[in-house]
């Protein structure tokens, strides 16, 4: 009977052990995401959050278009790439991608061209042209709704009718040496 | 950049032939080896900026050669054309009048300008069908071959360096000089993006002078049938449409129709 108790007291003790005790939770960075009215006051918040959670570029970026929303002007454009050019330089994010996204919604000439190969465009015509057209969206939130800049969205606009003209006369012309081969 | 790296690549892999992880180092050695060529050798940076030109002498003698044809019958159809818009205009005031005998004759007209159109066109269709065909083959296959190896946003890079092609470019014989008139001058266009729009232009031509082919001695039958009604039907006004839209003629088209359509309502005059 002794014995039955030892060993539950030994078992006892050897749980106790092996149970951590409550410790403190490794530290979560907070990222107040920018907010408001004035795209000025938000970059300075999008500052802190920038350093604090690079990862979380593309919520930060979003949250900034929310707020130019409010106030479309010419300037934004700048203060959303000077943004990302100074946390670019100090990796804190990839400079590539945040090109990327500027590109996107900024620039009147387009990221989605792929770098297929000529004999490829028809197979995958359907696909490119979704994207562009996506990215033409993506380029009236950026340059319309953002900026104000009517004049940058009708060039973006009329670029991606030449595009669509570019890859429609590939196709076809692949079509018509096929046929006629 | 890509191109010549994927050559470098090549080169290194046909002097380690081989195993995955040759072919890895050679992936390796191309890229750092294209690097250093390109930075050191300016010269061979600036050759893959070179644009692609499918326009070889031999494409651009055959442009020549369907440009003057074009040209050619461009200039024999227009007047009949105009005859024949002129007799539709006049046969305007016959719509109250049927059986007026001026009428009659301006019927016999529309009739008799309609089948001369056909008639013109229908001698030189082989001929044309002939140069657009071996043209449109040419220049297809030289844009395919300097083309298809190429990445679609490299060129598309190219090309927006350019001024973009007007939405207006004339007709046919039109655009085709355009493309001749590229060499001689300090254009900004970009000959590969005039090239393809100029390939399509054929194609398009091409698929036109096919729809001809098969409808025009129809047509001829059916105007020579009803030459007494003096109407442009339906199946006409789209091969003159056709004919006028290929040889660059300004032919109103909707007004033939509309007259066609009245004249195929009015016919009693106890009913107007």
């Amino acid at each position: 009977m002794k014995n039955i108790a030892l060993i539950i007291v030994i078992l006892f003790y050897m749980v106790g052990c092996s149970l951590k005790a409550p410790g403190k939770t490794p530290d979560v960075p907070v990222c107040v995401m920018p907010a408001g009215y004035s795209l000025t006051e938000a970059i300075d918040v999008a500052d802190t959050a920038l350093t604090k959670c690079p990862d979380r570029m593309e919520d930060i970026f979003m949250a900034l278009v929310d707020v130019a929303q409010h106030k479309p002007d010419i300037d934004n454009k700048s203060l959303f790439m000077n943004l990302f050019k100074r946390h670019a330089a100090k990796g804190h994010i990839s400079e590539r991608y945040a090109k990327s996204v500027i590109k996107q919604y900024f620039s009147t000439s387009y990221e989605s061209i792929p770098a297929i190969k000529v004999n490829m465009v028809t197979t995958e015509m359907d696909s490119i042209k979704r994207d562009l057209k996506h990215e033409l969206s993506l380029k009236k939130i950026g340059l319309v709704e953002c900026c104000n800049d009517i004049t940058s969205y009708e060039k973006a606009e009329k670029e991606y009718a030449r595009i669509l003209n570019f890859i429609d006369n590939i196709v076809l012309n692949e079509a018509y040496v096929k046929n006629n081969s | 950049m890509k191109t010549t790296t994927k050559r470098i690549e090549t080169l290194v892999r046909l002097i380690l032939p081989g195993k995955a992880v040759m072919k890895k180092l050679a992936k390796t050695a191309a890229t750092y080896f294209t690097g250093f060529v390109l930075t050191v050798n300016p010269m061979v940076a600036a050759a893959r900026e070179i644009p692609i030109n499918p326009i070889t002498p031999d494409v651009q003698d055959k442009i020549r050669e369907s440009y003057q044809v074009v040209s050619g019958i461009e200039e024999g159809v227009a007047p009949q054309f105009e005859k024949l818009e002129k007799a539709l205009k006049e046969n305007k005031e016959c719509v109250q009048r049927p059986s007026d005998k001026g009428c009659s004759a301006i019927k016999a007209q529309i009739g008799e300008s309609a089948k001369e159109v056909l008639e013109q066109v229908e001698v030189k269709l082989p001929e044309i069908k002939k140069a657009i065909g071996s043209t449109a083959k040419a220049l297809g296959v030289s844009i395919h071959k300097k083309s298809g190896l190429k990445n679609i946003d490299d060129m598309y890079q190219d090309i927006s360096k350019s001024s973009a092609l007007p939405k207006s470019r004339g007709p046919l014989s039109a655009r085709l000089g355009n493309i001749l008139s590229i060499f001689g001058s300090k254009s900004n266009t970009s000959i590969l993006e005039m090239s393809l729009q100029t390939q399509a232009d054929l194609i398009a031509a091409t698929e036109m002078i096919d729809y001809l082919d098969l409808e025009i001695s129809r047509l001829k039958t059916m105007i020579i049938t009803d030459m007494d009604m003096g109407t442009i039907n339906p199946d006409m006004a789209e091969v003159f449409s056709g004919v006028a839209e290929l040889f660059g003629i300004d032919f109103d088209v909707d007004y033939a129709l509309e007259n066609a359509t009245l004249e195929n309502v009015t016919t009693d005059e106890w009913l107007e």
